[in-house]
Formats: structure tokens, C-alpha cells, sequence
């Protein structure tokens, strides 16, 4: 079977607007360190933020966290101290910034063979880097990582595919 | 001055609640979606601006939008849509159907208090 192939380019608004919203809402500076094409199902960290992508353009966006990092973004987010927050809290921010994150770089796509209108964010748990994300074998899984400035990674997962005949 | 944020995410409500109340804001209401909105306004005639989100279950933002602004008693709300959606065709229509003004997520809190107080001054 012919192996799918990926134009890399289509991460760069996804990075794009990582930086951005971490930069605004979050207050903190990351670092992209890696790009790889994903090959195993498992997926890095231990809070994930899915959003499924539909039209022209499909596919999914996950942002996997470690459990560190997301309640203090979401504690940087809402200017508390991370003690005060719930699960729930953190489950819930960790949703929002998804949906910034995707949001963000859906406009870049408008009016292209990518474009796309997005789900609700889902936001699962699981024990750390052991959740099996499937990614649908026609897509390519673009895969990247990033550093933050208090030294914790975090990883982004892009699959995106045209319906468009080209 | 009573303002009502509508949001499906508890997150950004408070992040919104924070902002206005470092604006001396403080009579606030929220609403975690375009249903629920319109239960609240039911019991708070008194809201003078809304900050809306778009994309939320049940019913959206713009839907919520054109069921204020096709309602005598609340039309006169002024609603700011606060969302991600930042598609130049998604703005134009929101102020199409009256929004008072619009801004894209994500925000400073400068940008906030800045749309608000434009939206306030019209």
C-alpha cells in the first residue's frame, strides 16, 4: 500500500498559535524542539485535549500535558495558586486552551483545500504515556514537541488531511 | 452596571470575571451556554452588556446573538463576542446581526478592558 504522504507546512499554524496562546493566556514561553511523524499509538503525557477537525480539511488535534504542566498553565490562566484547583478545573482549562490553540490556526486554513470547522474540546486522563490514540491510517500524525521556560515538555499532535479532489 | 458572561468553559468565565473586576466591575452573571443565557436575562432585566462566546453546546454564541437582538427586551444589550472564531466572514456577520464589538481569543486583559470600555462609550 502506497504510504501517505505530508506537506510539514501545515503544522507551522498550529506552532503558530501554541506559542501565541501560551505566550498571552498563559504567561509562559515555550520552545518548539522537535518534529517527528508519529509511528507508535502511544501518546506522550498524562492530561490530553482532543479536537476533531471537519469540512474541506479533516482530521484531530491533540495536546497532551504532562499533569504538571497543565494545572500550571491553568493556575497561570486563572492567577490562583494550583492547590486551590479541582480536577475539573484543570480538565476544563486544559480544554480552552485546546480550543484557542485550534481555533487560532483555523482561520489560517480558510479558503484553502484545509479548511475545517472544529468540535468541543474532550479532555481525557490516563496513567502517564500510556493512552493509545488511534489516528486514522490515512492521515499522516504530525508530531511536535515543545519546552516550556520552567523546563517541563509538551507535546502537540496534528493529523489533517484534504476531502478536496486535487 | 450588571454584565452577563456566556461561556461553556468555567475557565474563561473567571478569566473574563477577573478582568472585570479589576475594571471595579462586579455585578456579574454568567451563563455556560445560549440557553442557558437566556434563563438568566429571564431573571436579570437588568444586564447592560454581554460577553459572549460563539462555539458552545446546546445553543451558540451568533444564535444567542439573533435571539437578543430580535427581542424587545434585550435588545438593547450590548453584546461583545468574545471567541476564536476569527474568520473575517464570522466578524462581519456577528456585527451584522449587532454585536457592539468583538475580540478574539486569545486576549490581554488590556485588550478587554480596552473593547469594553469602546463598547461602553457608543
Amino acid at each position: 500500500m502506497e504510504k501517505p504522504t505530508v506537506d510539514v507546512n501545515l503544522i507551522n499554524p498550529f506552532v503558530k498559535s501554541v506559542l501565541n496562546v501560551f505566550k498571552t493566556m498563559v504567561q509562559m514561553d515555550l520552545k518548539r524542539t522537535s518534529l517527528t511523524i508519529k509511528t507508535s499509538g502511544k501518546a506522550f503525557g498524562e492530561i490530553f485535549a482532543i479536537i476533531g477537525l471537519a469540512g474541506s480539511g479533516s482530521g484531530n488535534v491533540v495536546l497532551c500535558f504532562p499533569a504538571e504542566l497543565a494545572s500550571q498553565s491553568v493556575a497561570r490562566m486563572l492567577g490562583c495558586d494550583v492547590s486551590t484547583l479541582s480536577r475539573m478545573d484543570i480538565k476544563d482549562g486544559v480544554g480552552e486552551i485546546a480550543n484557542m490553540v485550534v481555533g487560532s490556526a483555523k482561520s489560517e486554513f480558510s479558503g484553502t483545500q484545509y479548511s475545517f470547522n472544529i468540535s468541543l474540546p474532550t479532555v481525557i486522563e490516563a496513567e502517564s504515556n500510556s493512552l493509545e490514540i488511534d489516528q486514522k491510517s490515512d492521515i499522516p500524525c504530525l508530531v511536535v514537541g515543545f519546552e516550556s521556560n520552567t523546563g517541563h515538555k509538551f507535546v502537540l499532535e496534528v493529523s489533517l488531511k484534504s476531502n478536496l479532489m486535487r | 452596571m450588571k454584565i452577563m458572561i456566556v461561556d461553556d468553559s468555567s475557565t474563561m468565565r473567571r478569566i473574563l470575571k477577573n478582568c472585570l473586576t479589576k475594571m471595579n466591575y462586579e455585578n456579574i452573571v454568567e451563563a455556560g451556554d445560549g440557553l442557558e443565557a437566556q434563563l438568566v436575562l429571564e431573571q436579570n432585566k437588568d444586564v447592560e452588556l454581554a460577553l459572549v462566546d460563539w462555539n458552545m453546546p446546546n445553543m451558540t454564541g451568533y444564535e444567542l446573538l439573533q435571539v437578543m437582538k430580535g427581542n424587545d427586551e434585550y435588545k438593547n444589550i450590548k453584546v461583545i463576542m468574545v471567541t476564536t472564531e476569527s474568520e473575517k466572514t464570522n466578524v462581519v456577520m456577528a456585527i451584522k446581526a449587532g454585536a457592539s464589538n468583538y475580540v478574539i481569543k486569545p486576549f490581554t486583559p488590556e485588550i478587554i478592558a480596552e473593547k469594553i470600555t469602546a463598547t461602553l462609550n457608543k
